[in-house]
């Protein structure tokens, strides 16, 4: 028999087994682990946050494991951007001192993950008067900085740490003098056909239908005469090309299904902020998921469990972009730049696309600058939407070269997506903010 | 002798009229026995207005019954049993004064000198006789019993002559007598209808054990026999037993139970059963005529010990000087030496309870025997052989009717013992006030602790004021110990005081605050390099880790014995200490960001830990300025709280490292 004493070992020796059982597993066994996340991620990772080895992929690992995650998915993105800072500058022995200052070889040096309370813009973790550690004297090389607070570096709209493309000194030059709206601006727009038939992937003939009979419900002929107006019906991808034979019926073909025929596009979309957790094997984000995060842009009520896959944005049975470029952006995008879109000067303009009396190529589009038509992959002459609608978007400068650039100066284009307020309108009027790079680099060439 | 003669005539000659409004009111009590002279006692101390009148048959000063076979077996004094009343003005004490007759119409008694005593509240303490049983040959020569001064002067006499003593009645009395007379090689042998020693109080195997103790020492035993006969020509030569036993015999004492005194109150044509009838009130059918001790009769019990008179007694008392107290019925409550073997019987145990259906639990350990008796999980009754410290505690639990839990009823079978042993090895000192500590007072450990902080803590100040270890004498050991205890008034710990508030501010800092800011400019750096470094963070986090190690070096110093030195107020401190450097590390580790997950669990757990600590640290810290049970059970209990909420932390800890380098 077993004295009381023994008795409280005994319910100790059950409760710490009990407990690290439970830790052990979802440590070790499990792989989503909540009981591990020791804080919110930036709201560019809280969709994935649940599941750990995205970015931990390797248990008890060092630095260099991290970084590894880190450019598994955003070294192309900086290769592209032609990262200022990259990683060889701070291998290069010269500037060893450099590292003692700031260890720029770590992307998790600035970007420190789970640190919600210091999490600043673009996902910085580090005080963002930081130029400072290295370029303390840019005063002595460019006079015109003289007397500027370092803190001003990166949130004026001048300088960005990893892209720079768009306040290249000599792009700026180049660009100066031009008018604020070119009078010829005109938009890309996606080759979808022509990638497709260079692709192999558009069939050459309709197949037979064949459909068990318990889909020719009510709905089916209405259904029926969308797909029949559809490029789909175009381009001969009848109702066996997704849903496949009858035998084996699949009654709501899945993001893979797209991905067979619409390979560029689905794997952009799964960069992007929309597919990123169907890319993790997650299920489809929801805006639901995204207003648990402190700072969520706002949604529409109705929208908050609306699973984001290719469905959410386009009807395979009546694949009218036009729908998908603004109206499904607008199903959900509940904030004030979203809800001001059809009142601005873009959204009249897409508006008189709709009643015909102007041509696309002048049309703007949510799509236009958040998914714009541009080259991806190997060939230039391929021009496809680009998915991934943060592609261009973060810092938005970014956006300036493949969107903004089309119809508007690049001093301009500057002055805009510095104002917040203008962006909350969404363009409604001009710049109340003026960002001076321009006027330094003439001043500075002559 | 105190008997002022013209008190006597005053009354004789002039009984007053019972009057309402009489200047003066008179109680009467008829009997100087242990309760009656208790119950003037009370009178005079609860400040009764009028005059006190009680009368005695018995030629000597009043005296305790009760320790009367003590008396024989030579363990204390004549003097030492005496139980003498005060010198009072009111108070009239009649010696050798047999009260006769009472005319309870007109409020008057008559002594047996032919004097008429009037009363207004006549207060019958007659007490009892033994019961002889009618067997033949019982006015024999040689045959004795046990009941008063004179009975005793008759055996000590005897005790050098008789070879062959038998003992009628295995009772407690019986016991006792035979102890007492198995002295200069005298075979005693006691003779029990019975089947069980003690049957009233105990059970069948405690029984088996006091007999055995007793045979050890000599006495025979002749159990589930009865008396036939006795037999002899000038004097008792032998006993004859049921079955053809026949046994020498020169001395013959009787102990089979008491027959209540209720003569006088049958001629006053009061209501009787087995004793004088008696309501809550303890009130006869008479208004006016009250009856307490063994001869009163409560729903159908008479109360063969003195504790339940007693509290009749006090109660009475009370209510004559204007409180509302009711009477209802005792628990009884035995402790006392069965021929130097420590024997405790209380509650519902014993012969009568046998039939009914209860559940019990029994521990056995070498000569220690103990019984519990529940219903429905609650304590009814115990029975103890040997010495149990915990007695008192036991008795409480019976009196309220306590739960027990099933766990304490498993440790009960397995230590002996309902509660936990404590690191203060002095069971007394956590006892609830409630707990009586003298049974046949009914004085309870609060009024002792009551008494010691307003008077000088000597015993024979407690004797007086309280009366306990006045009437049986076995509470005082119990007694002494309290005194012992009580007047050691520690000095508050202060330096620990001091520890403990600085834990608990530095926790409070913790919970209280926001997290704290992080440096906004690269040109001023700020601490925040404390808690975001990595190194720094391991080296503070390996620093809590090592402060918290050391501080559980106190669990050493509790546990293992050989440890003495220092002190374990050092070791206290010291833990104290180490663990407010911990939560001051705390501070700079996690700069008061608790994260999520296991980090939230862990410094949650770490602060609650630390807070019921620093509850506990204050308490102790102050326990010897408030010297309670109260307190010290507080204590308890925090420092359990305290090793509950240990009991996760390595669990975290270890996995909140894990995982540092985990992921």
């Amino acid at each position: 028999m077993l004295s009381g004493k023994v008795l409280l070992w005994v319910f100790w020796a059950i409760l710490v087994s009990a407990l690290s059982a439970m830790l052990g597993y979802e440590l070790f066994f499990q792989q989503q682990k909540p009981l591990f996340l020791i804080g919110q991620t930036s709201h560019g990772h809280h969709q994935i946050e649940m599941v750990c080895d995205t970015c931990h992929t390797k248990a008890f690992g060092s630095a260099e494991v991290l970084q590894d995650a880190c450019t598994g998915c955003h070294a192309e993105e900086l290769s592209v951007a032609q990262d200022s800072h990259p990683k060889s500058k701070f291998t290069d022995p010269r500037n060893a001192d450099r590292l003692d200052k700031l260890d720029a070889r770590f992307c998790v040096t600035c970007h420190r993950e789970h640190n919600e309370d210091i999490t600043q813009v673009m996902g910085v973790t580090l005080p963002v008067d930081l130029c400072f550690n290295c370029h303390e004297d840019i005063a002595e090389d460019r006079v015109s900085h003289a007397g500027m607070e370092f803190t001003t570096c990166a949130s004026a709209g001048c300088h960005n740490y990893h892209d720079n493309r768009a306040l290249y000194e000599a792009f700026l030059v180049a660009d100066a003098g031009t008018p604020w709206l070119k009078a010829e601006g005109r938009l890309f727009t996606s080759a979808l056909g022509a990638w497709m038939d260079a692709s192999g992937h558009r069939p050459h003939t309709l197949s037979d239908e064949n459909l068990p009979a318990d889909v020719m419900d009510a709905g089916f002929s209405l259904l029926q005469a969308q797909w029949a107006l559809s490029s789909h019906a175009d381009n001969n991808v009848g109702c066996n090309t997704c849903h496949g034979p009858a035998q084996a019926w699949v009654a709501s073909p899945g993001t893979e299904l797209c991905a067979s025929c619409h390979g560029p596009q689905s794997a952009t979309f799964l960069q992007g902020r929309h597919g990123m957790r169907l890319a993790q094997q997650l299920p489809a984000m929801r805006p639901a998921l995204s207003v648990q995060n402190h700072n969520s842009l706002a949604f529409s009520n109705d929208s908050l469990d609306r699973q984001l896959d290719c469905n959410a944005c386009h009807d395979a049975h009546n694949t009218n972009t036009q729908l998908a470029a603004v109206d499904s952006c607008l199903g959900c995008h509940a904030d004030d730049h979203s809800q001001s879109f059809l009142q601005s000067p873009h959204g009249q303009l897409w508006q008189q696309f709709g009643n015909g009396t102007l041509e696309k190529e002048q049309a703007v589009s949510c799509a236009s600058c958040h998914m714009p038509v541009s080259a991806i992959g190997s060939n230039p002459a391929h021009l496809l939407v680009q998915h991934n609608q943060n592609d261009s978007l973060r810092p938005n400068e970014k956006m300036i070269r493949p969107v903004c650039m089309n119809c508007h100066s690049v001093a301009f284009s500057i002055d805009a997506l510095a104002d917040e307020q203008l962006i909350d309108s969404n363009f409604t009027g001009r710049p109340q903010v003026h960002i001076e790079s321009s006027e330094m680099a003439l001043k500075r060439v002559r | 002798m105190f008997m002022p003669e013209d008190d006597i005539d005053d009354t004789a000659v002039a009984p007053a009229p019972p009057v309402a409004g009489h200047a003066s009111p008179t109680i009467v009590i008829v009997g100087n026995g242990p309760v009656g002279v208790h119950f003037a006692h009370q009178l005079l101390q609860q400040g009764w207005a009028g005059h006190i009148k009680i009368f005695g048959e018995e030629d000597s000063q009043p005296y305790n019954r009760v320790q009367l076979s003590a008396l024989l077996n030579r363990d204390i004094s004549l003097k030492q049993i005496q139980n003498p009343l005060p010198l009072h003005d009111s108070l009239t004490q009649f010696l050798c004064c047999r009260i006769t007759q009472i005319a309870p119409d007109q409020h008057l008694v008559t002594d047996a000198f032919g004097n008429k005593h009037h009363y207004t509240h006549l207060v019958l303490a007659t007490g009892s006789r033994p019961h002889i049983p009618s067997v033949p040959g019982r006015d024999l020569p040689g045959i004795y019993r046990f009941r008063d001064l004179r009975d005793v002067e008759a055996l000590y006499a005897r005790l050098g002559k008789t070879r062959n003593t038998v003992i009628v009645g295995g009772g407690l009395l019986g016991l006792e007598t035979a102890k007492a007379m198995s002295r200069f090689s005298t075979q005693v042998t006691v003779i029990q209808h019975s089947s069980t020693l003690m049957n009233r109080q105990l059970d069948a195997e405690a029984s088996v054990r006091i007999q055995r103790y007793a045979e050890a020492k000599g006495i025979r035993f002749y159990l589930n026999h009865k008396l036939e006969s006795i037999n002899g020509n000038q004097r008792v030569e032998s006993v004859k037993l049921a079955g053809d036993t026949t046994l020498p015999c020169d001395t013959l004492i009787f102990a089979t139970g008491i027959t209540p005194n209720t003569d006088l109150a049958l001629l006053a044509k009061l209501r009787i059963r087995t004793g004088i009838q008696i309501d809550s009130r303890l009130q006869t059918s008479h208004p006016d005529i009250y009856a307490i001790g063994e001869c009163a009769d409560y729903q159908g019990q008479v109360f063969g010990l003195v504790s339940p008179g007693l509290e009749q007694a006090s109660i009475l008392a009370a209510n004559l000087t204007g409180a509302r107290k009711e009477y209802r019925g005792s628990t009884l409550a035995t402790e006392l030496k069965v021929m130097g073997l420590d024997v405790f019987s209380m509650g519902e145990v014993g012969e009568v309870y046998d039939l009914q259906h209860v559940e019990s639990e029994i521990h056995t350990h070498g000569h220690v025997y103990r019984r519990l008796f529940f219903s429905n999980h609650r304590l009814i009754g115990a029975i103890a052989i040997g010495h149990w410290p915990e007695y008192k505690a036991i008795q409480q639990l019976i009196k309220g009717r306590k739960r027990v839990w099933l766990w304490q009823r498993r440790r009960f079978a397995d230590e002996g013992n309902l509660f936990a042993a404590t690191a203060d090895a002095d069971p007394l000192a956590n006892l609830p006030a409630a707990t009586i500590i003298c049974n046949c007072q009914q004085v309870t450990l609060g009024q002792i602790r009551q008494c010691l902080n307003s008077a000088e803590p000597a015993l024979p100040v407690l004797q007086q004021k309280l009366g306990v270890a006045t009437v049986c004498g076995t509470c005082k050991p119990l007694v002494q110990q309290v005194l012992q205890i009580t007047v050691e008034h520690q000095p508050v710990k202060k330096k620990l005081i001091a520890y403990a508030l600085l834990a608990f501010f530095t926790c409070w800092f913790l919970l209280g605050f926001e997290p704290l800011s992080f440096s906004q400019s690269t040109t001023e750096p700020g601490w925040d390099w404390l808690w975001t470094n990595s190194l720094a963070r391991q080296v503070s986090g390996f620093t809590i880790l090592g402060l918290t190690t050391l501080s559980l070096l106190l669990t050493l110093g509790k546990r293992v014995r050989r440890i003495t030195w220092p002190s374990f107020d050092f070791w206290r401190s010291t833990h104290v200490i180490l663990t407010s450097l911990a939560l001051l590390t705390l501070i700079l580790h996690t700069g008061l960001a608790f994260g999520e997950g296991i980090n939230r669990w862990l410094i949650l757990d770490f602060l609650v830990l630390a807070l019921v600590g620093t509850g506990s640290a204050l308490v102790s810290a102050m326990e010897g300025r408030w010297v309670s049970t109260r307190i010290k059970r507080l204590k308890r209990s925090l420092v359990l709280c305290h090793i509950v909420a240990f009991w996760p932390l390595p669990v975290l800890l270890g996995f909140h490292i894990m995982s540092v380098y985990y992921f």
